[in-house]
């Protein structure tokens, strides 16, 4: 059994699991997208509240886990953004807590070491004009208006880099097979 | 925008890097949009990779307990099963409930996507219209030969219902549709989707819940029939969320 279904089944072991294997890679995409402790933290428990509520909102024929609970995370963070414009003052204080792992995520984090560097070979084989434009949007959550302004180039020619640089980065990474699941 | 300059958008929403606007009508366009649904969850998750490449950080040591203690304090939703195709119902005396159903209501019938009502227009061309439309409407549900095919709410709008009565020999179909609450300043209306573009047929207000409609134009048997609740009249993109919708077999 999945952990998504067994979600759907009302049992919080996995939802706990999603959290072991998810939370902390939720908080640094939350934090770094609106760059605020507090909101990035109520972010990603409103994320895992979100998923716990409606688990018949993922689909698991059109993707995995990790990655729609990171959209719900990034939506939810890029509304953040734009909603308090303020909230862009970093606080960095992001101090280490240190904390036992368990062997589950030890592991956890392991795959997402790996990913993680498949991922970044892959951002590197993009354009550079191509990888900038996806950082702006992406990690910055700007609108592709905001991304043509703030690189100074047309609409058109932002929004044809982040597409094709997000078609790019889908084929190299279908290439490196890092779009698995890791939901069981 | 056309469907081919919404699937220009897809990779951009995936980034939610879309402003509010083109994010509304993507939206609504993904509700019918098969092909745009599937290119959306592709980039999802080429957009959830992206993710892995941002360092994490250490959860703070009672995250976890909060989040576990507020899900024990949160009953989970389940959706409703997706709106599934009845390509055909070959019961008869069902047949002439809905025939029953569409004359017993007061009949406004949509000719030709222009709102027709007896009351608002007491003039003799449209009372000649409303007539020939109702028999048509009732001649077409009565009609051994149309097709039925249902029409299922989504899980929002589970109390309503509707049934589309497709004649191939008149090209042209009733749908008669039920359960709809007042719309308020909203409007419903119907579209016709073929290929993932929705067309408009008509803007509607229900009575009593009921409203019977009849589409003067062949229905292809690759095309679907739902129904939204609108914001305006006379939107030409499907902006509010859909309240039922026919998928074929």
């Amino acid at each position: 059994m999945s952990l998504l279904s067994g979600l759907a089944s009302g049992d919080q072991r996995c939802l706990a699991a999603l959290y072991d294997r998810y939370a902390n890679s939720a908080l640094g995409l939350a934090f770094k997208v609106c760059g605020s402790r507090t909101i990035a933290e109520d972010i990603v428990q409103e994320a895992f509240l979100a998923l716990w509520q409606r688990p018949d909102s993922f689909d698991a024929t059109r993707g995995s886990a990790g990655s729609f609970l990171m959209g719900i995370v990034h939506h939810k963070a890029v509304d953040a953004v734009r909603r308090e414009a303020s909230v862009r003052r970093r606080e960095e204080n992001f101090a280490a807590e240190p904390q036992e792992s368990s062997e589950d995520e030890v592991i956890e984090a392991a795959w997402i070491s790996i990913r993680k560097t498949k991922v970044l070979a892959a951002l590197s084989e993009l354009s550079l004009v191509q990888r900038e434009a996806l950082e702006l949007a992406y990690l910055q959550g700007l609108t592709y208006s905001d991304v043509a302004e703030r690189l100074n180039i047309p609409l058109g020619t932002a929004k044809t880099r982040m597409r094709d640089g997000m078609i790019r980065l889908r084929a190299l990474l279908a290439q490196s097979e890092v779009t698995g699941s890791y939901d069981s | 925008m056309t469907h081919d300059q919404l699937k220009e958008l897809v990779p951009l929403f995936a980034l939610d890097a879309l402003p509010a606007d083109e994010e509304r009508e993507l939206e609504a366009h993904l509700k019918f949009c098969s092909e745009c649904s599937r290119a959306l969850a592709e980039h999802r998750e080429t957009a959830g990779m992206l993710a892995m490449a941002v360092p994490g950080r250490q959860a703070p040591g009672d995250m976890k307990d909060k989040i576990m203690q507020l899900a024990g304090q949160t009953a989970q939703l389940h959706t409703a099963p997706a709106p599934t195709p009845i390509k055909k119902v070959s019961v008869r005396g069902q047949r002439w409930q809905w025939a029953g159903l569409a004359a017993a209501c007061v009949l406004a019938f949509l000719v030709g996507g222009v709102v027709v009502r007896q009351l608002d227009n007491p003039d003799r061309t449209t009372e000649q219209q409303l007539v020939v439309a109702q028999r048509d409407a009732l001649e077409i549900i009565g009609s051994p030969t149309s097709v039925i095919i249902a029409m299922n709410a989504t899980a929002e709008f589970g109390g309503a219902y509707g049934k589309a009565f497709v004649s191939a020999d008149r090209g042209k179909a009733a749908v008669v549709v039920s359960g709809l609450e007042e719309p308020g300043d909203d409007v419903y209306t119907l579209w016709l989707i073929a290929g993932g573009d929705p067309r408009p047929v008509a803007d509607f207000v229900p009575e009593d819940g009921i409203r019977t409609i009849l589409v003067n134009t062949p229905v292809g048997s690759e095309e679907t029939l739902a129904v939204t609740r609108e914001p305006n009249p006379g939107n030409t993109t499907p902006q509010g969320p859909v309240i039922m919708a026919s998928i074929r077999a």
